[in-house]
């Protein structure tokens, strides 16, 4: 780069010669950086910048030679061209001499790397647009497992090579410009606030390689034992004239159907026949039979509006009832019975909103020899589904260098994220969720809209869930509230939450060049945030009125010192190494306020307005060090036979200080056979790799000694509890040993080219709070213990199938299989809970896996269900049987992208098969009435929900335990006094296992086309270098699943207890994009 | 070079600058240690939280009883209790023992009095005897012996009598050795503000219980500690009674019930038709003291194991729903009760078993703001007075038991175990069910992954081998 300004300053000198103009790029249309630019038959070359662009002085006649890495040099005569586009074609397995980021920011040649690392370059990452950078991976690395919500700005699991850890973090670290980036997932009271690595800006990023394995990512210590994402982001380049990029996109959001739930519209709200008694006797089905405010003392049909379910009556347009209308002043039905039907607006899609995504960004660079700088400044503003949400970002991303002398260079690096954002999705199973009316709890004989209007009329909870009291009390205005839910558009407007987060992260940094082979680097870093959370529960809610606030912070600070050696020892051998010590400091502090026992003023929120005295706030603050020292050396002979080793020794503040350091050794050895053997048409490179990495961990802050809780003061009287975590001042560092081996080749001039990697990574002596019998006094024990082995198969291809003259097409596969197995756990327990939901479990299960569903089960004959005497199941007597295992058998993604001339059209295939998810929506759902299958007819074509008298019932699929076919009818007529026979829910007809799902799916991920304007018609509009223009489409089908009305993706925010479960997930979105890119 | 040895220096200082990382591990938000008498009310908070909780993922046991029923979610009024039995077992030992255990442990870092300190720890462990009494007679065998041991994770169980036997013995050294005439935990004792005397008493009474608990598979030692109890000096009056009363100022420490029925605006439960009809077929003073009428301006209860609507039946009375409404953890009427079943066994108690009959009713009515008038008036009717109620002795003393411990929550169901009546599988089985009254809860299905081996083995000593709700326990005839 130096080299081709010095160059073009001299040549500038030769007045008699004209200056050419060019822009190299390749087959793709992406610039091609760093091509030499030389006049055939001397010395004078230029290289390209950045953009692919290149200026040099040339007479007309001479020859331009225009060559790069891995390209077939392109020869061009200068005859009276001012301008030039130059085309080269790179090829596809790149494996020669391109550069990727490793550990610690330093730059290697891929074919040296004995290990195992997958780049991905910013036009494959971000040709969809995303607000979070981490969801664009998925499908585009073997052996990287990406889980994206589908909740507003919501969490992602990145999760490399499977689980290890039975309890502690199993997320990748990312790294950014070689600074770790936090990503914990900020999500708290049931509201899902996504991970952090969501602050990446992805028009910021250059280029991202994963590191799978441990001898990739020892040198960053145990937080490196997940693997490492290490993003490099764009750098300012030197030239005359500021680069400037201008990026507008818009998205528009429409549901998927197949993610949507469909009702039975036979029968309405109601609980069967809950609330009969001697003095309400049944008038017709199941409705109260009741006097209500307006009847004079008259007993109507009265929907059981304080039920959740949707077992009531039959529809019956003969009927005039009493619904929850009836109960709402001001609505058009107030005291009016109206016939019995379906509402007209009863579905999720007439509550969600189609949500709109805009992205605005300005990328200014530029530079000189003394230094570069960039500054970038993007805003998103994503409009979520449920109404009245969005999330705002501002990203702010500056970065300099200054050339102090030729051996001194300084530069920083400041980015500032600021984010806002109104009603976060709610992902649990509470009020806080409105999903999980649509999913769950629901009547179709609700009308959405009246609802809406209701609530905007008189702003308040206008319910459709109604007590039962409201009957007998409400006399016009007198509004009594809803028994479980709110009106889900007070839920939304009143019973608001809100968050911020404002973020800096950033490094100064200091590089002295020694000797031409010694270097010497320092730098300090920063990852900061403060972050605000209010949630509002409104007086008038269903629940006692509430304002929480929650005040967090995070803070990182990294100080590294780094000494690279670089030197070729003689012809033959080349070494480099290096020394460092790296200091990190972490804190983490929240103080979580909220008020006691309601809120004196509507709608004033602040704890001063707490009708009781609040709680003091639960103030958290975790600090810790890590102090480690490292270093590694790389003997390269010739340039097929690398060997490397690296150690680095870890000094925690987690651990007992008698015990509190430990190591990481590393070696390994790459090969590349390919050079020893003669040259072949067919086979241009092939090399073996093998490397072997121990990786320790500490052990989470503060869980060495037993600590007290105070409670609030009783009567005055000071009240304290100890913590039921029993710590232990014994931990010892617990530790990752992994190998891997690797075959990488590409064949046929580099069209065709596969990388294949067995890995095995075996967790030992985990550092775990394992769950004691409570009888222990504790809910867990801190112990080392249990080892956990993940082992598998990665396998890239990348294939050129087609190149002629304007047409390319490229195809690159990713596929991976992991297979967890959980070795042994502490005291030779046979299993751990991870998780524990709603009558299921996911555990850790000694001699399988990591990720068991747990539950209830059939009792089987020949593989069939059997039932008893009276027609239902035989439930296994194992009431934790495993039913079903979350780990998927494999995981791919196929990317084809085409190129034509200024146009490209890609897409990418995404695949999970196999792994389980248990549905909590369809086993409650299926309780409450609310899908189809709950309705319809049975064998005798009668309607399942007639008593067995009047020919109704249902035979459950199963045989005797003689193995004959069941024959028996079971009552299904009322969802408690008969049986209602659809649930596993308290005991019901069918086992948890009823309702676990086979999760695979294959989706169409990603479909973009792309247009760059030409060259000449650029060349033709002042200022303008370039306009790209892009349609793109995100999750735009899911082609196959087998689970119905939801997305078997979705899990629960992000963290080892987030998948396998789905409680009331949002529907997919597909997503379609517009994008204009001007350069200047 | 020099340079080199300079960078390499600076390098190692930068590492070393360690000086206190150990310090940067201790929590500056949770100390690691709590005042002693803190940690006591704690304990004695949450032990009586736990009885008198309306949740039915952790007691409903009134619900068992008839006292209460539910509303729409019926699975415990139809005795399914999947799911249900760990939080009985969780809150007792990690929030009532192990706090119990942790200021046994601190007092001597607080308290210089060696009388106070003895009177503090005893009256400590007369509570964690009484935590024990509500486990061990729920599931049968428990951990007791390896219980509470940070080195143990994984505890054995023992045996149910054993630890039975063990208890009685620990109450008796607690009666001995409580110094009256001494000073214990003051106000951090909300049950007796640290009256010596009293807890003294509560601990004979407790005794006198846990023998009566045995009187079917041990008469002689039955009585030979029931003797011991009634002579060290039983609860008097009901200025005896072991309640708590609530803290309305945080809602965390307001009575559980006020927290569920109102505070939550659920509804889950009402009075159950059983409950109630009895009341109104007794003329019970105590029916409008415990129940509100239903909007038809009568009486009515739901009935257990069906759905039933909120707003049309009986709801609880004001009192009985306020925030400041004690808890009763031992009371005097219970130990009137106690002396009249003594006498019927035949145990020298004193008093006949009718006296004793007439104070421990009267004592309820009093209790519930009741007068002795109408206490008077109630005994007088033939089908309440001692002499010409229905049934042996155990069905006099067990309806009677049963509507005065109508707030007592695992004792109603407990009684209904121990004497047999009401016999609700005959005289108001749930509808929608075949299932009996549970006669123990099985162990929790934690139990089952985190501690199995000891799990299987407990399992396998119960009556018939299984973990399951209708093994008896020991003492159940």
């Amino acid at each position: 780069m130096l080299l081709a300004v010095l160059l073009l300053s001299v040549l500038s000198v030769f007045s008699q010669q004209k200056v050419v103009t060019g822009k190299v790029s390749d087959v793709n249309g992406k610039p091609v950086e760093s091509a030499t630019i030389q006049i055939k038959g001397s010395k004078i070359a230029t290289t390209s910048d950045s953009q692919g662009i290149f200026k040099l002085s040339v007479k007309a006649g001479n020859i331009l030679i225009i060559s790069s890495v891995n390209a077939a040099p392109v020869e061009v005569k200068i005859v009276n061209q001012t301008e030039l586009s130059v085309v080269l074609e790179i090829a596809a397995a790149q494996l020669n001499e391109v550069l990727v980021t490793t550990a610690l920011g330093i730059k290697r040649s891929r074919s040296s790397l004995p290990y195992s690392t997958q780049q991905i370059t910013a036009e494959e990452l971000n040709r969809t647009p995303t607000t979070n950078v981490v969801n664009n991976l998925s499908g585009k690395v073997a052996g990287l497992q990406v889980t994206a919500s589908t909740t507003l700005g919501g969490s992602s699991n990145v999760i490399l090579r499977g689980f290890k850890s039975l309890t502690q973090s199993n997320q990748a670290l990312f790294v950014v410009d070689g600074v770790p980036y936090d990503n914990t997932n900020q999500s708290r009271n049931g509201f899902d606030l996504g991970n952090t690595a969501s602050d990446i800006n992805p028009d910021d990023v250059e280029s991202v390689n994963v590191l799978k394995g441990a001898a990739a990512s020892a040198l960053y210590g145990s937080r490196a034992s997940n693997g490492v994402i290490v993003i490099t982001t764009k750098k300012g380049a030197k030239r005359k004239a500021l680069g400037i990029t201008i990026n507008s996109g818009t998205t528009l959001g429409t549901f998927d159907k197949s993610t949507l739930p469909e009702y039975q519209l036979e029968y309405g709200e109601g609980y069967g026949s809950a609330g009969y008694s001697s003095s309400f006797p049944t008038h017709d089905g199941f409705f109260y039979w009741v006097p209500v405010f307006n009847s004079n003392g008259a007993r109507v049909n009265v929907v059981q509006t304080n039920q959740d379910a949707d077992t009531g009556p039959a529809y019956d347009a003969s009927l005039s009832v009493y619904n929850w209308d009836a109960f709402s002043p001001g609505n058009k039905n107030y005291g009016k019975a109206t016939p019995w039907l379906p509402a007209a607006h009863h579905s999720y899609t007439d509550f969600a909103e189609k949500p709109i995504t805009t992205t605005n960004s300005i990328f200014v660079d530029g530079g000189s020899e003394k230094g570069t700088f960039k500054l970038g400044y993007t805003n998103t503003y994503d409009k979520g589904i449920l109404p009245n949400s969005y999330v705002k970002k501002n990203l702010i991303n500056f970065a300099s260098t200054y050339n102090v002398t030729d051996r001194l260079s300084v530069g920083s690096s400041i980015n500032y994220i600021n984010e806002n954002s109104l009603n976060r999705n709610g992902y649990t199973y509470s009020v806080s969720s409105n999903s999980r009316n649509f999913r769950q709890w629901w009547g179709t004989n609700i009308d959405l809209n009246e609802l809406k209007d209701d609530y905007f009329r008189t702003k308040t909870n206008a319910s459709w869930n109604w007590n039962t009291a409201a009957y007998l009390t409400n006399t016009g205005g007198n509004l009594s509230k809803g028994a479980y839910h709110d009106n889900p558009y007070w839920q939304q407007y009143e019973n608001y939450n809100n968050d911020s987060r404002d973020r800096i992260f950033g490094n100064v940094n200091l590089n002295y060049k020694i000797t031409s082979y010694l270097n010497f680097t320092a730098r300090t870093s920063l990852d900061y945030y403060s972050s605000l959370f209010e949630y509002r529960y409104a007086v008038g809610s269903v629940s006692t009125p509430s304002y929480r606030k929650v005040l967090s912070s995070f803070k990182e600070n990294n100080y590294d010192f780094l000494l690279n050696f670089d030197k070729n020892l003689n012809k033959n051998f080349n070494l480099k190494a290096l020394l460092g010590s790296n200091i990190r400091q972490t804190r983490t502090t929240s103080t979580d306020a909220v008020t006691n026992g309601g809120l004196i003023v509507p709608r004033y929120y602040a704890l001063a307005n707490s009708a009781k005295t609040p709680a003091a706030p639960v103030e958290t603050d975790a600090a810790k060090e890590v102090d480690g020292i490292f270093g590694g050396a790389t003997l390269a002979y010739k340039d097929y036979l690398t060997v490397d080793a690296t150690i680095r020794r870890d000094k925690s503040s987690t651990l007992p200080s008698n015990n509190n350091t430990y190591y990481y050794p590393a070696a390994s050895a790459g090969f590349i056979f390919s050079k020893l053997i003669p040259q072949t048409s067919w086979l241009n490179i092939g090399k073996i790799r093998a490397n072997y990495a121990e990786v320790g961990g500490d052990a989470p802050v503060y869980s060495l000694q037993n600590t007290f809780t105070a409670g609030t003061a009783f009567n005055s009287q000071a009240l304290f509890t100890a913590s039921t975590t029993n710590n232990n001042p014994q931990l010892r560092s617990e530790k990752t040993k992994s190998y891997e081996i690797g075959l990488e080749a590409a064949f046929l001039h580099n069209r065709i080219g596969f990388d294949v990697t067995y890995y095995t990574a075996k967790t030992i002596d985990q550092i775990t709070p394992i769950t004691p019998s409570t009888a222990t006094g504790y809910n867990s024990f801190y112990v080392n213990g249990g080892t956990v082995q993940n082992s598998g198969v990665e396998l890239s291809i990348n294939a050129v199938p087609v190149k002629i003259k304007n047409f390319t097409w490229n195809l690159t596969l990713n596929w991976s299989k992991n297979v967890s197995k959980v070795i042994s756990l502490y005291g030779g327990q046979p299993s751990y809970a991870i998780t524990s939901w709603q009558k299921g479990q996911l555990v850790a299960e000694t001699g399988s896996s990591w990720g068991i569903l747990r539950g209830t089960d059939y009792t089987y004959k020949n593989g069939k269900p059997i039932v008893n005497a009276n027609g239902y199941y035989v439930f296994n007597s194992n009431t934790k049987s495993d039913i079903g295992n979350i780990n998927p058998d494999w995981i791919g993604g196929i990317t084809n992208s085409f190129k034509y001339k200024n146009w490209s059209l890609s897409f990418l295939i995404d695949v999970k098969q196999g792994g389980s998810v248990y549905s909590l929506d369809l086993d409650y759902g299926s309780y409450s009435g609310l899908y189809p299958w709950t309705a319809g007819k049975n064998d005798l074509g009668n309607s399942v929900r007639k008593t067995i008298a009047n020919g109704g019932g249902l035979i459950l699929p199963g045989v005797h335990a003689d193995g004959t076919a069941n024959t028996t009818r079971i009552d299904a007529s009322d969802i408690n006094a008969g049986g209602f026979s659809f649930s596993s829910a308290d005991g019901f007809s069918q086992p948890l296992k009823h309702f676990v799902y086979d999760a695979s799916y294959i989706k169409l991920r990603e479909l973009a086309i792309a247009y760059s304007l030409p060259q000449h018609v650029i060349n033709r509009l002042p200022v303008i270098k370039g306009i790209d223009l892009s349609l793109t489409g995100r999750n735009l089908w899911i082609i196959h699943k087998n689970l119905p009305y939801a997305d078997p993706e979705q899990g629960q925010a992000s963290g080892n207890a987030s998948i396998g479960f789905q409680n009331a997930p949002y529907p997919s979105i597909r997503a379609y994009a517009f994008n204009v890119k001007l350069k200047f | 070079m020099k340079k080199i040895s300079f960078y390499i220096t600076i390098l190692f200082i930068a590492s070393s600058c360690t000086k206190s990382l150990t310090d940067l591990n201790t929590d500056p938000k949770s100390p690691v240690s709590a005042p002693s008498t803190a940690l006591f009310l704690g304990a004695q908070k949450n032990l009586v939280d736990l009885y008198n909780t309306t949740s039915v993922s952790s007691a409903p046991f009134r619900v068992f009883a008839q006292i209460w029923t539910e509303n729409t979610y019926v699975t415990e009024s139809r005795y399914i209790l999947d799911g249900v039995t760990a939080g009985f077992w969780n809150n007792i030992y990690t929030t009532s023992i192990n706090n119990f255990e942790q200021a046994k442990t601190a007092f001597p870092n607080d308290v210089t009095d060696p009388s106070v300190l003895r009177n503090d720890k005893i009256i400590s462990d007369i509570l964690e005897v009484y935590s024990y009494n509500l486990l061990v007679n729920t599931y049968g065998n428990v951990p007791y012996s390896q219980a509470q041991n940070r080195t143990i994770p994984f505890p054995k169980y023992d045996d149910a009598k054993t630890i039975v036997y063990d208890l009685i013995t620990r109450l008796d050294s607690s009666i001995a050795g409580l110094n009256t005439s001494a000073n214990s935990l003051g106000n951090s004792d909300q049950i007796y503000k640290g009256n010596v005397t009293k807890w003294k008493k509560f601990a004979a009474t407790l005794k006198l219980k846990l023998a009566l608990l045995i009187a079917d598979v041990d008469a002689s030692k039955a009585s030979a500690k029931a003797l011991e109890a009634v002579n060290a000096g039983v609860l008097q009056s009901n200025s005896d009674n072991a309640t708590f009363t609530f803290d309305a100022s945080a809602v965390i420490n307001s009575n559980l019930i006020w927290q569920n029925l109102v505070n939550s605006g659920r509804h889950d439960f009402v009075p159950s038709a059983f409950f109630v009809s009895t009341l109104v077929g007794l003329n019970d003073p105590r029916l409008p003291l415990l129940v509100t009428k239903d909007p038809n301006g009568g009486y009515s209860g739901g009935i257990a194991g069906a759905g039933n609507a909120y707003g049309i039946f009986s709801d609880f009375s004001a009192q009985w729903l306020s925030p400041t409404y004690p808890a009763d953890l031992l009371d005097y009427s219970e130990t009137e009760f106690l002396l009249a079943e003594a006498v019927e066994r035949g145990i020298a108690v004193g008093g006949t078993a009718e006296s004793h009959y007439n104070n421990a009713v009267t004592a309820s009515i009093l209790f519930w703001g009741g007068t002795a008038a109408s206490a008077a008036t109630y005994l007088a009717q033939p089908s309440v007075a001692y002499t010409t109620a229905t049934g042996t002795w155990k069905q006099k003393i067990g309806y009677q038991k049963w509507l005065a411990f109508a707030n007592r929550n695992w004792d109603s169901w407990t009684e209904i175990r121990r004497l047999g009546y009401p016999n609700l599988d005959v005289v108001s089985p749930p509808v929608g069910t075949t299932n009996k009254l549970p006669l123990r809860y099985p162990y929790p299905a934690a139990e089952q992954s985190s501690n199995p081996i000891n799990w299987k083995a407990a399992s396998t000593a119960l009556p018939g081998g299984l973990d399951v709700q209708t093994a008896k326990l020991f003492w159940i005839q």
